[in-house]
């Protein structure tokens, strides 16, 4: 394995996944929270702000394979505007 | 996919008398244990020493519950509301900007929502009554101010139905009853929600320059809802 790229996604009351034209090839992805809660649904649905798993920051989340990255979404869990940072392995 | 937790820094204020001078994620007003601090008490050891305002409350001690079941709650320890003009009130500490820093440091980020969760009963609960029951008050004013005016966000009885409502807005939940129950504020930047149970009753909108808040529970002036206010917990996420 090795670091193919990085990106930080803002995560807003909008959800929205990670960004195609990074994460291209990629076949893992760690991700860490910042700044406030989100929740993340990893079957290609969009959370909503009540629906999804929590996701506090300081959190990890790793994703393994390239189907999981690609339907990752996140949405913010109250409201507020969070960062994803995200390190994508080939 | 796999999600590794970081390590949760929670600090919870368990003895009421601190919620004035100590910082927390999770405030705690333990009706099994801090009663005594609010009906009577000896002199350093009363709440009303340390920025609360109670009136003379009854206390009932729990009894005839269910091993921890909410199959039969039994009767959970509580103080009773229902003398007009009764009210407890906490110091005004929640919600502002300064608090949200203080919690911020603990949390090791700045929290987003503010939650209160309490064990009561409307026993009486038959009259419209916006100024009779329990929530976030405005900065230094009371729950039992006429028609909602010191609320943020109050729980009470419309007669028909409990409601979430400050002097501005108002949200009509579940039907009355005089029943034991876990209900629940939650206030984000973009709504007031409530639950009785775990169930969303709705929302309502904030309220602009009234923060800090405080707690508070009560009876309005010549009021005739009866309320029995048990363990309160408030916390920041």
């Amino acid at each position: 394995m090795s670091v193919s790229n990085f990106e930080t996604v803002s995560v807003t009351g909008t959800a929205g996944g990670l960004t195609a034209a990074t994460y291209a090839g990629a076949v893992k992805a760690t991700i860490t929270v910042e700044a406030c809660a989100i929740r993340y649904r990893g079957d290609g649905t969009a959370p909503t702000a009540t629906s999804g798993h929590v996701l506090n920051p300081g959190d990890v989340l790793k994703l393994d394979t390239p189907d999981e990255i690609r339907r990752a979404k996140f949405i913010s869990r109250d409201g507020g505007t969070a960062s994803i940072v995200i390190t994508y392995e080939v | 996919m796999q999600i590794v937790r970081a390590t949760p820094k929670r600090l919870y204020v368990t003895d009421p008398r601190a919620w004035a001078f100590t910082r927390g994620t999770d405030y705690m007003l333990g009706m099994g244990t801090t009663t005594a601090l609010i009906t009577s008490g000896t002199a350093g050891q009363v709440l009303s020493e340390f920025g609360w305002t109670t009136t003379s409350l009854a206390y009932v001690a729990g009894s005839g519950a269910d091993f921890m079941t909410s199959a039969d709650k039994g009767i959970p320890p509580h103080i009773i509301l229902a003398d007009a003009s009764d009210q407890v009130l906490s110091p005004n500490i929640f919600g502002d900007w300064a608090a949200m820093k203080a919690v911020g440091r603990i949390l090791g980020y700045d929290p987003t929502a503010l939650n209160l969760e309490v064990i009561a009963a409307f026993t009486t609960a038959s009259n419209n009554e916006p100024s009779t029951g329990f929530g976030f008050v405005e900065d230094d004013a009371a729950f039992i101010t006429a028609a909602s005016a010191g609320q943020i966000a109050g729980i009470s009885s419309n007669g028909t139905n409990f409601v979430l409502s400050n002097d501005t807005v108002s949200d009509a939940g579940a039907a009355i009853d005089t029943s034991w129950h876990v209900w629940r504020i939650k206030v984000t930047s973009a709504s007031i929600e409530w639950f009785i149970d775990g169930t969303s009753q709705g929302t309502i909108a904030l309220k602009a320059d009234e923060w800090p808040a405080r707690f508070g529970a009560g009876v309005v002036a010549a009021g005739a809802n009866d309320l029995a206010l048990g363990d309160v917990h408030i916390w920041y996420e």
